[in-house]
């Protein structure tokens, strides 16, 4: 019996403090739902009572944090123009470091203009700058690898043969041209070798264009024809006394070629036979661009000696003219070369 | 609290300057809010609420040029910076565990009663089911509506809305409440 009551006395009690979702909402709002929720409207109203001064002890450490970090962030913002600054400067040398690569690539594969390749060359030819091309052809220049492509032009392959000329110590070859040989040849010991390989490709494309002139003597039997009226055969081809003019060129290779590119010899081996092998390998150039292109040929050796000036004609280069002067042809450097070793 | 009232509005502008970097507007906007933050952190880490808060309070400061928006929004910021810190300290405190750090509810209860009122209140509070006891605090001591209430605890909000219920029929029920009442028939604040 008394079980039950005790169970009806929960029920009333409970139904008296029900709250539903209303009275829930009112409360939460701090509004009074009713006498009967009294009690949980005093516990709501302490819960959100105003501070205590205990709650609120800490407003000076707090304060102080605030006012710290304020004066770290303005001393970081004045510190961002220097951060920009490093940005900035350091995306400049990048830009610098770009172009200066850019451009030392151009001149390592001779395609800056004209102008500036002349410079790059003249400033690091020993780094393997080629000079700039010249004349109207496609043709790498001869000194751009140790031994001249095919289709190089003739004109600065007399140069070079000129020099080397000048570098067994015929004449005295000026420092520009004996550092552009060097650079031509790889270093100083190729250069015996380097000539020795162009003059027999000179000579093995006496007639042909230069396209053919490394196959080797025995691979252009073509004779030599001669190349313009007026010009002797004789004077195109004296460079093997022993041979008749049309005989073709196969036969003999060349005294100096020989020895220097098949052993590499030193310079003093192939020193006597310098001579005779001077001489041919510098006529077969000039009778090439007489017989193929006379018109090419002439120009860009008039093209060569402007745009490379004072400082890519060497005195030897300078000097053989005079003496071709003696010559019946002597406007032509390539015959005043050819003759200047007999004499 | 949930009406626009002047002292809001007093509150908005002290929210301003501290982004500026005012720090009487800071100043303000502890005083004002500082009070909630601790109860509602009671109610959640028990003794450990003052680290809790200070740390709450420190990452405002850190961020507060950051953050964008209104009082009510920073009210929610605050409240979700509040509960994620509790959350870091708990977390700390299970893997260094001293005795006696998790009988904080009940005893507290205990020992508020013979306190002050606010201490005795929040400390029953603090007796409900943690869902329970954290949407009624969030609720009518931080004074957040139903939504951001839902979004700080991750819940629905008819799911906050039934917390809410459950827990005030729970604290109306609760025995505590009569006896006061009983003592103190006037009631309080």
């Amino acid at each position: 019996m008394r079980t039950p009551r005790a169970l009806l006395h929960a029920m009333r009690i409970r139904r008296t403090h029900r709250i539903g979702p209303a009275e829930a909402e009112q409360l939460v709002a701090g509004d009074h739902p009713g006498p009967a929720h009294t009690p949980l409207k005093n516990l709501l109203d302490a819960a959100r009572a105003p501070a205590t001064d205990q709650e609120l002890s800490g407003e000076k450490a707090v304060v102080a944090a605030f006012t710290a970090h304020r004066r770290r962030a303005a001393r970081a913002a004045r510190r961002a123009p220097a951060r920009t600054r490093t940005a900035v400067v350091t995306i400049t040398a990048g830009l610098a470091l770009l172009t200066l690569s850019g451009t030392a690539v151009a001149a390592r594969t001779g395609n800056l203009p004209q102008e500036a390749q002349q410079h790059a060359h003249r400033l690091f030819s020993a780094l393997g700058v080629p000079a700039p091309r010249t004349g109207t052809t496609r043709a790498p220049v001869p000194s751009a690898s140790t031994a001249p492509a095919p289709g190089a032009t003739a004109t600065p392959r007399v140069l070079v043969l000129g020099w080397c000329d000048s570098w067994r110590g015929a004449t005295p070859l000026s420092r520009e041209n004996r550092r552009k040989l060097v650079a031509a040849a790889g270093n100083e010991k190729r250069v015996d070798r380097y000539c020795a390989d162009l003059r027999r490709s000179a000579s093995a494309a006496p007639s042909g264009s230069p396209g053919t002139g490394r196959q080797g003597p025995a691979t252009t039997p073509r004779p030599v024809t001669p190349p313009e009226p007026g010009v002797p055969p004789g004077l195109v081809t004296p460079l093997r006394p022993a041979t008749p003019p049309g005989s073709g060129v196969p036969t003999p290779p060349p005294t100096s070629a020989g020895p220097a590119a098949t052993t590499g010899a030193p310079r003093a081996a192939t020193e006597p036979a310098g001579g005779p092998g001077r001489g041919q390998g510098l006529g077969k150039p000039g009778a090439a661009a007489h017989n193929d292109v006379p018109m090419r040929a002439a120009r860009p050796a008039r093209v060569a000696a402007a745009s490379a000036g004072p400082p890519v004609r060497s005195k030897s280069a300078q000097s053989e003219p005079r003496r071709a002067s003696a010559s019946e042809r002597g406007s032509r450097a390539v015959t005043g070369a050819m003759q200047s070793p007999p004499g | 609290m949930r009406r626009p009232t002047p002292a809001e509005h007093e509150l908005q502008e002290a929210l301003r300057a501290a982004q500026r970097g005012d720090a009487h507007g800071f100043a303000q906007l502890w005083r004002t809010l500082q009070p909630a933050v601790l109860r509602y952190l009671r109610v959640v880490i028990g003794d450990q609420a003052e680290d809790a808060a200070s740390e709450t309070w420190l990452h405002v400061i850190r961020d507060l040029d950051r953050f964008d928006g209104d009082l009510a929004a920073f009210r929610g910021w605050l409240f979700r910076i509040a509960r994620h810190r509790a959350i870091d300290l708990r977390r700390h405190r299970r893997s260094f565990p001293w005795p006696g750090a998790d009988l904080v509810a009940p005893d507290a209860a205990t020992v508020a009663f013979e306190r002050g009122s606010t201490d005795w209140a929040v400390g029953l509070i603090a007796t409900l089911p943690a869902d329970q006891a954290e949407a009624v605090m969030l609720r009518i001591v931080a004074g957040l509506d139903v939504a951001t209430t839902a979004q700080i605890l991750g819940k629905r909000p008819g799911a906050i809305r039934i917390a809410t219920m459950r827990g005030l029929r729970r604290l109306a029920t609760h025995p505590q409440v009569n006896a006061r009442i009983a003592r103190e028939p006037a009631g309080e604040g």
